[in-house]
């Protein structure tokens, strides 16, 4: 069932890209259709196509569209960031809430995610690169994301960091893992705080656990 | 003009000002020319490619190269030479318009097979390079039909900065042709003639010679001593200008200093698309190897880009006396050698690197259209670009300048001068709309299989 909220989203986001529109299929709704776009980025500007499905879940906006290309231009191959189910994989998970908290809408997570990553893949198709970077797959680019989050110049020191996401031992007046020899609260205490909002304690021990498993793997092998 | 306290304004008699003029230390004359100098820089600057789409178009070719290198046919698979060559390489690249309209930068590559011509023929040349080409995805759908000597690749965004690549399949040109070359330039630059595919319009292969790398390098040596003391001074304001680009000076690329002489030909080949447009004459206009070969030919290493001009365009003047046959006794003396005109009537503009090549060999037909084309442009550069300087203020100035070089191009050029940068670039078209900017992106991942 679409609820107002849901619908009015629909609304705007058909009325910006007037080639796309909805269907309904086994109660799931679907938006389609052909998605023009024009961007820019560091003065090289690309106008393409796509056709593209957007599935909107049931628990939307607490879970996430997926979006997949269906007119049979980008292969569905881990290079090139496609989810086992055919859904872009537009970033980590926290990367992707951060990046539309602002603009928590369907026009906003189609202009601020899902055009980027057609970008980047118009972009890749000419030049052999992509232009903003790629985060490694599975949990080390969960990693990354932490490491550049915090700005911390090694993988140690962000997975320290996220511990006190992941645990219940976040003290102000603690001195901060990142080794910079200041309390918590007046380092990287800030960044911590702003995170809690974007996931609870349960998501972040995952993280933790994963990262912690995957560092010893690591470490162990070598 | 003195101010005094109260707000009145005196004129000073006429003598008094022009004493002033000509033996005064501020003499506005000669103000007048930097600053004049200094706004034909910037519009140079503003029709050339910038640093950063500079990069992109670098990064581009070098992505078409590494596909064609990367073949599994033999003789393909990492034997193949390429390199930029024609006016990207030159550093005399402008924006070309087309029908009135800015169109796409044009980047040439040569493409050296290394086979030699006693084996092969043109047409499994050109076709063993567009076949690779088509074997790739992307390009397949970039790329243009076939052309007479080379495969295009079409850069073209419906609204932002484009450009196409011209690949030009090529191979080593035979050795006698080069020991005929050898007799009239070095050995180390006839060795780098080419042998390029020509195909007719009747569907029939060819040879042809070619030079783009002698030619390269016989303008390099051209330009090397005014380029060696530039290059430091140059260097550092690009950088500074693009420090988010590069890491140090040292990665500033040398495509990217600009002498007198580059601009200048810059500037003359833009005053050329504008004056000839919609013209009688705009299928004669001069081409752009005749204004680079002539223009390199005439510099005397000036330092700033008026005197370069003015004395290019001023010798350049004198040779008009050859369109009547009468004159030509006066040209035999070995200090006339840019432009010759033999009894036939025939005009003669050797390629610097291929004596064999003449560029003005069709200038006598239809009654010396082209040569009249030629020495009209001439002509014209001298009132709209050199005896400008006569209007005595930069306002007037500027005003002359938007009818030879485009509006946005002079406004934006005087623009930067006076330290605001308000005016859209001439690289943007009229009715554009700036893409909107892509600000912080996320970078794509990928869930591991759980």
């Amino acid at each position: 069932m679409l609820n107002n909220q849901k619908l009015k989203e629909i609304e705007a986001l058909l009325n910006k890209y007037k080639a796309l529109k909805t269907r309904e299929e086994k109660g799931i709704y679907f938006v389609e259709g052909f998605l023009t776009f024009s961007r820019r980025h560091n003065e090289f500007s690309i106008k393409d196509t796509y056709y593209i499905q957007i599935e909107i879940p049931s628990r939307y906006p607490k879970k996430l569209p997926l979006t997949r290309e269906i007119g049979g231009r980008i292969l569905r191959i881990p290079d090139n960031h496609i989810n086992e189910d055919g859904s872009f994989c537009l970033g980590t998970e926290l990367d992707t809430k951060m990046k539309i908290a602002k603009i928590n809408t369907l026009l906003g997570y189609v202009d601020e995610l899902v055009i980027p990553f057609l970008y980047s893949f118009s972009y890749k198709e000419k030049f052999g690169e992509m232009p903003f970077g790629e985060r490694s797959h599975g949990y080390l680019g969960v990693l990354e994301f932490y490491k550049d989050y915090f700005k911390t110049d090694s993988y140690l020191k962000a997975l320290k960091l996220l511990a006190l996401l992941a645990g219940n031992i976040y003290k102000g007046f603690h001195k901060c893992p990142c080794g910079s020899n200041k309390l918590l609260k007046n380092c990287h205490g800030k960044y911590i705080n702003r995170l809690k909002s974007y996931k609870n304690k349960h998501n972040f021990k995952k993280d933790f656990d994963n990262c912690y498993e995957m560092i010893a793997n690591y470490v162990k092998q070598s | 003009m003195l101010h005094y306290k109260y707000g009145h304004t005196i004129m000073l008699p006429y003598k008094v000002k022009s004493l002033k003029y000509f033996f005064g230390e501020d003499n506005p004359l000669k103000n007048l020319q930097e600053n004049y100098n200094k706004v034909l820089e910037k519009i140079s600057d503003e029709l050339d490619i910038s640093p950063t789409n500079y990069q992109k178009a670098v990064k581009s070719y070098e992505h078409v190269a590494n596909w064609l290198n990367d073949s599994d046919d033999s003789l393909l698979n990492g034997n193949l030479h390429i390199y930029p060559q024609g006016s990207f390489r030159l550093g005399t690249v402008i924006r070309p318009i087309i029908g009135g309209v800015e169109a796409n930068y044009d980047i040439d590559l040569v493409c050296k097979l290394p086979i030699l011509k006693e084996s092969t023929n043109p047409q499994t040349i050109k076709e063993l390079i567009g076949e690779r080409l088509k074997e790739h995805g992307t390009f397949r759908k970039m790329l243009d039909d076939e052309g007479k000597r080379c495969w295009t690749l079409e850069y073209a965004e419906n609204n932002g900065i484009g450009f196409h690549i011209d690949i030009l399949p090529s191979i080593q040109e035979g050795s006698d042709i080069v020991s005929f070359i050898q007799q009239f330039v070095p050995f180390s630059i006839a060795v780098k003639s080419i042998a390029i595919t020509d195909k007719s319009k009747s569907g029939y292969y060819d040879w042809e010679t070619s030079n783009p790398d002698g030619y390269a390098e016989w303008f390099d040596e051209v330009k090397k001593p005014i380029f060696r003391k530039l290059v430091r001074s140059q260097k550092e304001y690009l950088f500074s200008e693009n420090v988010s680009f590069y890491n140090s000076i040292d990665d500033v690329p040398d495509q990217l200093v600009k002498t007198p002489l580059q601009r200048a030909i810059q500037i003359l080949k833009r005053h050329r698309d504008i004056r000839f447009l919609n013209h009688e004459l705009e299928s004669d206009k001069p081409i752009s190897m005749i204004i680079t070969t002539l223009a390199a030919k005439l510099y005397e290493q000036e330092e700033d880009v008026y005197t370069t001009l003015k004395n290019i365009v001023e010798k350049l003047d004198d040779y008009s006396q050859l369109l009547n046959l009468d004159n030509i006794q006066y040209f035999q003396e070995e200090s006339y050698n840019i432009i010759k005109r033999g009894q036939d009537g025939k005009w003669y503009i050797p390629n610097p690197v291929n004596p064999n090549e003449n560029f003005a060999d069709r200038w006598h037909e239809n009654g010396n259209r082209r040569a009249n084309a030629f020495f009209y442009w001439i002509r014209c550069i001298k009132t709209d670009i050199i005896d400008i300087l006569k209007l005595g203020d930069m306002q007037s100035i500027g005003k002359s300048l938007e009818y030879s070089f485009g509006e946005t191009a002079t406004k934006r050029a005087l623009g930067r001068i006076n330290g605001s940068n308000n005016y859209p670039s001439i690289i943007v078209p009229v009715n554009f709309k700036e893409p909107e900017e892509i600000a912080n992106p996320t970078k794509p991942w990928r869930k591991n299989a759980e």
